[in-house]
C-alpha cells in the first residue's frame, strides 16, 4: 500500500467508527424500548383477559364453547407472559472505544516512538539511520498527508532501521488494522443482533398472534351461524367474540412501535412463492390452480428505514388450490422427483 | 503477492442433500455467504415449470414442491451416480449433473451480489466420502457447467477436519479423529488417522459407514407424533385442511421444542386451537425427547462400533470427535459419543451446519497456496469400490481394488478371446462381486482397428487412473495395431 493510501484507510476507520457508534446507540435505544414496551404488552394483555367475562344467562352449551375460546385466549396471554424470558439480555461491547485509536493517540504514539528511540545512545550506524528516517516521517497532525515517495535506496535503509523503530507509516497501518478488527468485532456484534431481533418478534412475538387468528377464524364460522339465528343472546356473543380482534389490534400496534407489520394476502390471489409457503394444497373447482385457498397464517414484514421495500421476515402460509387433472385421478397423489422414489 | 480475498476469493461449496452453501477464505479464516434471506444455507431444491425464466431453487422452489411436486426434484445427490438419468421438469429434461449445476450456479449468484466485481479464482465442492469416481467426476461437472474453475473435489468429512484444523492446527498433535456428521436426512460417520508433521498435515482416512435415510427430520416427526399423543389430539372426524393445519403447527412445535431441549431441560408447548376447540399445552421435559429418539439412537451406536470395527481400532484409539450437522446438537449425542468414545473428546468450536463449506474454501486456499502457514496437506483417500473391466465370462477383472489409497495407478494386459479380432467394446464396472452382472457398470471404451491376429495373440494394456481428486481415466494400448486412447470414465 503506499503511504496516502494507508492514511485514507486509517481515515475511513474514523468514518467507520462514528458511523457503528450511531448504529449501537439506535441499537440501544431499540433494545430499551423493547423493553419497556414488553412490560406494556405483557399488562395490557393480562388487563384485557382479567376484564374478559363471560356473558351472563347463556344455555350451557353456548357457555362451554364461550369457556373453551377463553381459555384459548388465556394461552395466548399465557405466551405474551413467556415474552421476556424468551428475549436473551444483551451482552454489549463495552471496550471497543478503549481499543479504537484515534487520531489524536495516533499522534502521540508517534511522537512516543521517536522520543522513545530518540533518547537511547546511539552508535555512528543507528545515527545515521536516524537521520534518514527523517525523510519517511509523517507530519504528527491528525490525517495528515505523507508528502514524499521513498526512494528505493531509501526504503532500504528504513527497513536496517525496522529493529529500532517502526516508521510512521507503519505504525499508522498497525494502527488502522488493528482498527478495522474493532469495526469488524462490532459489525459481527450488530449482525447477529439483528438476526436476534428479527428472530424475536418471528419466533416468539407474532406466534401469540397466530393462536389468537386461528381462533379468531374458528370462531367466525359460528358467527355467521349465529347471525342467522337474530337474537339477543346471539348478539351478546357475537360482541364477545370481537375480544380476537381487540388482542391482535394490541399486538400490530406492539409489532409496529419496531416497524414491523403484519402481512395478510387476499384469498383466491395467485400463489407467490416470494411472500408466502404453501403448507398444502385442496381443490375447489370454483377457483384456478395456484390461487390461495386460504391463509393459514399471517406474514411479518420489517419496514427498514433505509430502504423503500420491506423486508420479509416471515411468509405468510397459505393453503393452495390445485385441481387434479382426469388422468391424474386413478394414479393418486403426486410425488416430487425424488431417488429413492 | 497480496491477494484480493474478497473480490478474488477462493470458494468452497458444500454441495448437501437437503442443503447447500458456499464460504470464501479471508485472512481470518472461511467465512459463509448469507443468501439474500440473511440464512447460511440454501434448500437444495430445484423447481421449473417452464414458465419462469430459469428454474427456481432454494426456499422458493421447496414452496411451489408442495404445490406442484411432479415439476420439483429433491435430493438429486441421491442421483449423482447416473449421469444419463431424466430428470423432466416443465416439459424440459434435466439430467443430474444439470440440476447439480443449477444448485451450484444458484449459491454462487447469491455470493456474487455481495461483491461488486467479483471474480472468483476457483471453487472446492464437497462430496461425501462414500461416492464413487463416477459420482465425484460427474459433482466435478456439475461445478464446470456452472462456468466456475474447479480447483478440485473434497470429501466432507475432510472438509470438516479441515475447519477444525484451522482452528486448532497448533493444538494438534497426531490424533484418531471420527467425524460424526448427523444432518437432516444422512447420517455418516468417517474415522481417520490426523499426523501434524512440521512440513505437513496429513489425513488418511481409515473406515467410513452410515445411513443415507436417518436424520433430523426423523427426530422431528417422532417427536411430534409423541406430542400428538401426550395431549390426547384426535384428528378423526375434522376436515382435511383442519388436520393439515394443525399438523404444520405441531411439527413446528416439535422442533422448537426440539431445539430448545437441546439447551435447556424443559420446554412448554402452548397452541391454542390447533383444532377447532382444541389447545396444547404441555411440559416436555429433556428426558421425553431422548425418549422418543431411543430407537434412533440405537442404530446410530451400531453404526459407530460397525466403522471403528471397520478401522481395525477401538473405541479408546479416537482420540477426537468431530460434530457435523445440526441434529448433532442434541446433547444426548454428546453423552452417548462421551460413554462411548471417553469424556472430553468432543470438539464443538465449530459450526456443525457450516463447517463443510467452510472446510472446502480452507482446502481451495490450500490448492491457490493463499493458506499462511506452509504446510503440506496429504489427503490419503481409498477407493470405496473396486474398479475393473467385465470379461467376455461374465467375471469382473478387478484393476483397482477397494480401499486403495488414492492417487494411484494399476496396469494389467489382456487379450482377444477371438480370432481376427478387428474391434472390441471393453465394459469399465466398479463393486465387490466377482461377477459384472452384480457389479455397476461406469463405462465402455469402443476399440477399432485392431490388427488381425488368432485368439490370445494380441495383448492389449489396460491402465486405470485416478486422480488425488477422484478422477478416473483408462487408457487402452496395442503395439501392433499403433492404438493409444485414454479416456476419462462417464457413465455409458
Amino acid at each position: 500500500m503506499t503511504k496516502e493510501e494507508v492514511m485514507q484507510a486509517f481515515e475511513q476507520t474514523q468514518n467507520s467508527f462514528k458511523q457503528k457508534e450511531q448504529e449501537i446507540a439506535s441499537w440501544k435505544n431499540q433494545v430499551n424500548l423493547l423493553e419497556q414496551k414488553m412490560d406494556g404488552i405483557v399488562n395490557a394483555f393480562q388487563a384485557m383477559y382479567d376484564g374478559l367475562d363471560l356473558p351472563a344467562d347463556l344455555d350451557e352449551e353456548t357457555e362451554n364453547q364461550l369457556q373453551n375460546r377463553k381459555d384459548g385466549i388465556r394461552l395466548s396471554v399465557k405466551s405474551a407472559s413467556r415474552l421476556e424470558r424468551k428475549w436473551k439480555d444483551i451482552q454489549w461491547p463495552e471496550d471497543f472505544a478503549e481499543n479504537f485509536v484515534t487520531p489524536e493517540e495516533l499522534v502521540n504514539e508517534i511522537k512516543a516512538n521517536k522520543e522513545q528511540h530518540s533518547d537511547k545512545p546511539k552508535n555512528s550506524e543507528q545515527a545515521e539511520t536516524s537521520t534518514e528516517q527523517k525523510q519517511d516521517e509523517i507530519n504528527t497532525e491528525p490525517a495528515a498527508e505523507v508528502e514524499k515517495e521513498e526512494t528505493s535506496e531509501q526504503k532500504n535503509q528504513a527497513g536496517l532501521a525496522e529493529t529500532e523503530r517502526k516508521s510512521d507509516i507503519e505504525l499508522v497501518q498497525e494502527k488502522a488494522e488493528i482498527n478495522e478488527k474493532v469495526l469488524d468485532g462490532l459489525t459481527d456484534f450488530t449482525n447477529s443482533l439483528q438476526k436476534q431481533f428479527y428472530s424475536f418478534f418471528e419466533k416468539a412475538v407474532v406466534p401469540v398472534i397466530d393462536g389468537l387468528y386461528s381462533g379468531k377464524k374458528f370462531s367466525a364460522e359460528w358467527i355467521s351461524q349465529l347471525q342467522e339465528q337474530n337474537n339477543e343472546e346471539n348478539e351478546r356473543v357475537i360482541e364477545w367474540l370481537d375480544v380476537y380482534d381487540r388482542f391482535i389490534q394490541e399486538m400490530t400496534e406492539f409489532l409496529e412501535t419496531f416497524n414491523f407489520h403484519l402481512y395478510e394476502p387476499e384469498e383466491g390471489a395467485l400463489f407467490d412463492e416470494e411472500t408466502m409457503e404453501p403448507i398444502g394444497v385442496v381443490e375447489n373447482h370454483e377457483m384456478e390452480d395456484e390461487q390461495v385457498a386460504e391463509i393459514v397464517r399471517f406474514g411479518l414484514l420489517s419496514k427498514q428505514r433505509d430502504k423503500e421495500e420491506p423486508l420479509l421476515i416471515r411468509p405468510a402460509q397459505v393453503i393452495v388450490v390445485k385441481n387434479r387433472e382426469e388422468q391424474q385421478e386413478d394414479t393418486g397423489e403426486e410425488q416430487p422427483n425424488e431417488s429413492g422414489q | 503477492m497480496k491477494v484480493d480475498n474478497e473480490k478474488k476469493p477462493v470458494l468452497g461449496i458444500d454441495l448437501g442433500t437437503t442443503y447447500s452453501a458456499i464460504a470464501r477464505w479471508t485472512e481470518k479464516g472461511p467465512k459463509v455467504y448469507q443468501n439474500p434471506k440473511g440464512d447460511y444455507t440454501c434448500a437444495s431444491v430445484v423447481y421449473y415449470d417452464g414458465r419462469q425464466e430459469k428454474p427456481l431453487v432454494g426456499a422458493y422452489a421447496a414452496g411451489k414442491a408442495v404445490i406442484d411436486p411432479s415439476n420439483a426434484i429433491i435430493g438429486v445427490k441421491r442421483m449423482m451416480d447416473d449421469a444419463d438419468q431424466t430428470i423432466t421438469l416443465g416439459g424440459k429434461e434435466f439430467s443430474p449433473i444439470d440440476i447439480s449445476s443449477i444448485i451450484i450456479k444458484d449459491v454462487f449468484e447469491y455470493a456474487k451480489k455481495t461483491t461488486p466485481g467479483f471474480d472468483p479464482a476457483g471453487i472446492v465442492v464437497t462430496v461425501p466420502y462414500y461416492f464413487t469416481a463416477v459420482q465425484n467426476t460427474n459433482t466435478s461437472e456439475a461445478a464446470e457447467k456452472a462456468g466456475l474453475n474447479v480447483l478440485g473435489i473434497i470429501q466432507e468429512p475432510i472438509a470438516a477436519a479441515l475447519a477444525y484444523g484451522i482452528h486448532e492446527e497448533e493444538a494438534l498433535d497426531d490424533e484418531i479423529i471420527m467425524v460424526f456428521d448427523l444432518g437432516g436426512g444422512t447420517f455418516d460417520i468417517t474415522i481417520f488417522r490426523f499426523v501434524n508433521d512440521t512440513d505437513k498435515l496429513t489425513f488418511e482416512v481409515l473406515a467410513t459407514g452410515g445411513d443415507d435415510r436417518l436424520g433430523g427430520l426423523d427426530f422431528d416427526n417422532s417427536m411430534m407424533n409423541y406430542i400428538i399423543e401426550k395431549a390426547g389430539i384426535e384428528f378423526h372426524g375434522h376436515e382435511e385442511t383442519a388436520v393439515l393445519k394443525a399438523k404444520k403447527v405441531l411439527l413446528e412445535a416439535a422442533k422448537e421444542a426440539k431445539e430448545t431441549l437441546s439447551f435447556e431441560e424443559m420446554t412448554e408447548i402452548i397452541k391454542p386451537n390447533v383444532l377447532p376447540g382444541r389447545h396444547i399445552e404441555l411440559d416436555i421435559e429433556r428426558s421425553e425427547l431422548e425418549e422418543c429418539l431411543v430407537p434412533f439412537f440405537q442404530k446410530i451406536d451400531m453404526i459407530i462400533d460397525d466403522v471403528i470395527d471397520k478401522a481395525s481400532l477401538s473405541k479408546q484409539d479416537i482420540t477426537r470427535v468431530i460434530k457435523v450437522g445440526g441434529s448433532s446438537r442434541i446433547p444426548k449425542m454428546d453423552e452417548m459419543l462421551a460413554k462411548k468414545i471417553g469424556d472430553g473428546k468432543i470438539y464443538g468450536n465449530i459450526d456443525p451446519d457450516l463447517c463443510v463449506a467452510e472446510g472446502a474454501s480452507v482446502y481451495a486456499a490450500y490448492l491457490e497456496e493463499r493458506l499462511s502457514w506452509s504446510k503440506e496437506i496429504d489427503i490419503k483417500t481409498a477407493t470405496a469400490h473396486a474398479l475393473g473391466i467385465g470379461l467376455g465370462d461374465g467375471r469382473f477383472s478387478v484393476l483397482i481394488p477397494a480401499n486403495r489409497r488414492t492417487p494411484c495407478e494399476a496396469s494389467r494386459t489382456f487379450t482377444t478371446n477371438t480370432d481376427n479380432c478387428e474391434s472390441l467394446d471393453i465394459d469399465l464396472y466398479q463393486g465387490s462381486s466377482k461377477l459384472v452382472r452384480n457389479n455397476k457398470k461406469i463405462g465402455t471404451i469402443h476399440v477399432g482397428g485392431l490388427a488381425k491376429r488368432p485368439a490370445g495373440e494380441l495383448d492389449i494394456k489396460i491402465t486405470f487412473r485416478i486422480s488425488q481428486q477422484q478422477n478416473v481415466s483408462v487408457t487402452v494400448e496395442q503395439k501392433e495395431s499403433n492404438i493409444r486412447k485414454v479416456e476419462n470414465v462417464k457413465l455409458s
